[in-house]
């Protein structure tokens, strides 16, 4: 039944958190996207610049999920510093906290501000192909020219996104690595 | 009702539940859900701009008492700072001149002696290349500059 249901149904699906589970369908689990260092970033960022930010986007259900936006923190939720590309080490002189300088594309002062992808991401069903997908988001990282200059080489842990506007049901995957962004 | 029957009747009202349950999820718009408190995301930055090369100063005009100092592009400077020493063409520097664009600047008038100048490239406001290599020495007699 559930197979036939995938396709003539929709499902609204949130991303992996705190609120787990939250005004939804216990049926539906939520999607978790996590930081990934390959491929490497084209664009990289430089004070007063834009620069490319990449995920890995991963589905747990047992059907394909469509992203058609995202929901950002406020332009003041800085990223982190980290000496290397595993995130492990932060790098003293570009904490979030310093600021860094480094926020997402478009983000506004209002925390969950909606930005739409300029093209539509569906992952695959658990278990199934392009599912974890990795994603390049071209030029969706922001960097103040005030950035310090501890922040040269760095790699950045991108503040979490506050959610996502997401669908579940017949879809076919993108192809894994894909690119994307929003562009306002 | 006969055991076989029953069954039949608890699988259909299995299905119907199912089918309710769909319902229940089904929905004809989407919506942003809460926050992620784990989600991740990674960019990288570039370096700090490289140190200009091709330091020139020259005379402004044979008779005047400025000098002109030119150097090449930066790759992603935004601005140059310039430096000027009346000691030697390795000690002595000091900032003559800072957020100029272009790849130009011309001084203001000059007392007599002697003079060298640096270029420094800088993105943004705190990242910086070093000094370039001194420019050659100009000299500034009264009225004339060689």
């Amino acid at each position: 039944m559930a197979a036939v249901s995938y396709g003539a149904t929709n499902w609204i699906v949130g991303i992996f958190g705190g609120s787990s589970g939250q005004g939804q369908s216990a049926s539906v689990a939520n999607l978790s996207i996590s930081a990934v260092a390959s491929p490497a970033a084209n664009n990289l960022l430089y004070p007063g610049g834009t620069g490319d930010v990449v995920v890995s986007i991963s589905n747990p259900n047992p059907f394909p999920v469509t992203i058609t936006a995202v929901n950002l923190p406020t332009n003041t939720t800085y990223a982190t510093g980290y000496t290397t590309s595993s995130l492990t080490t932060t790098q003293s002189g570009c904490l979030a906290s310093t600021p860094s300088g480094v926020t997402w594309s478009f983000a506004t002062g209002t925390s969950g501000s909606s930005h739409t992808l300029t093209t539509p991401l569906t992952v695959g069903a658990s278990g199934q192909a392009d599912n974890p997908l990795v994603v390049t988001l071209t030029n969706d990282a922001s960097m103040a020219s005030s950035a310090p200059a501890a922040c040269e080489s760095t790699y950045f842990s991108l503040p979490s996104l506050t959610g996502v506007t997401a669908t579940g049901g017949s879809a076919t995957a993108t192809a894994s690595p894909a690119t994307d962004s929003w562009t306002s | 009702m006969s055991a076989g029957r029953q069954r039949l009747a608890a699988t259909a009202l299995v299905l119907a539940l199912g089918l309710l349950s769909v319902a229940a999820n089904a929905a004809g718009a989407s919506w942003a859900v809460g926050l992620a408190a784990n989600s991740a995301a990674e960019a990288s930055a570039g370096v700090a701009p490289a140190i200009p090369a091709g330091v020139a100063a020259a005379c402004t005009a044979p008779t005047g008492t400025t000098v002109t100092v030119s150097w090449g592009a930066v790759a992603r400077a935004t601005s140059y700072t310039i430096w000027k020493s009346t000691t030697s063409a390795t000690s002595g520097f000091s900032v003559a001149a800072a957020g100029v664009a272009g790849t130009s600047w011309t001084s203001g008038s000059l007392a007599t002696g002697s003079y060298w100048f640096e270029v420094s490239a800088a993105t943004g406001t705190n990242w910086t290349s070093g000094q370039s290599a001194a420019s050659a020495q100009r000299t500034i007699l009264v009225a004339a500059c060689l």
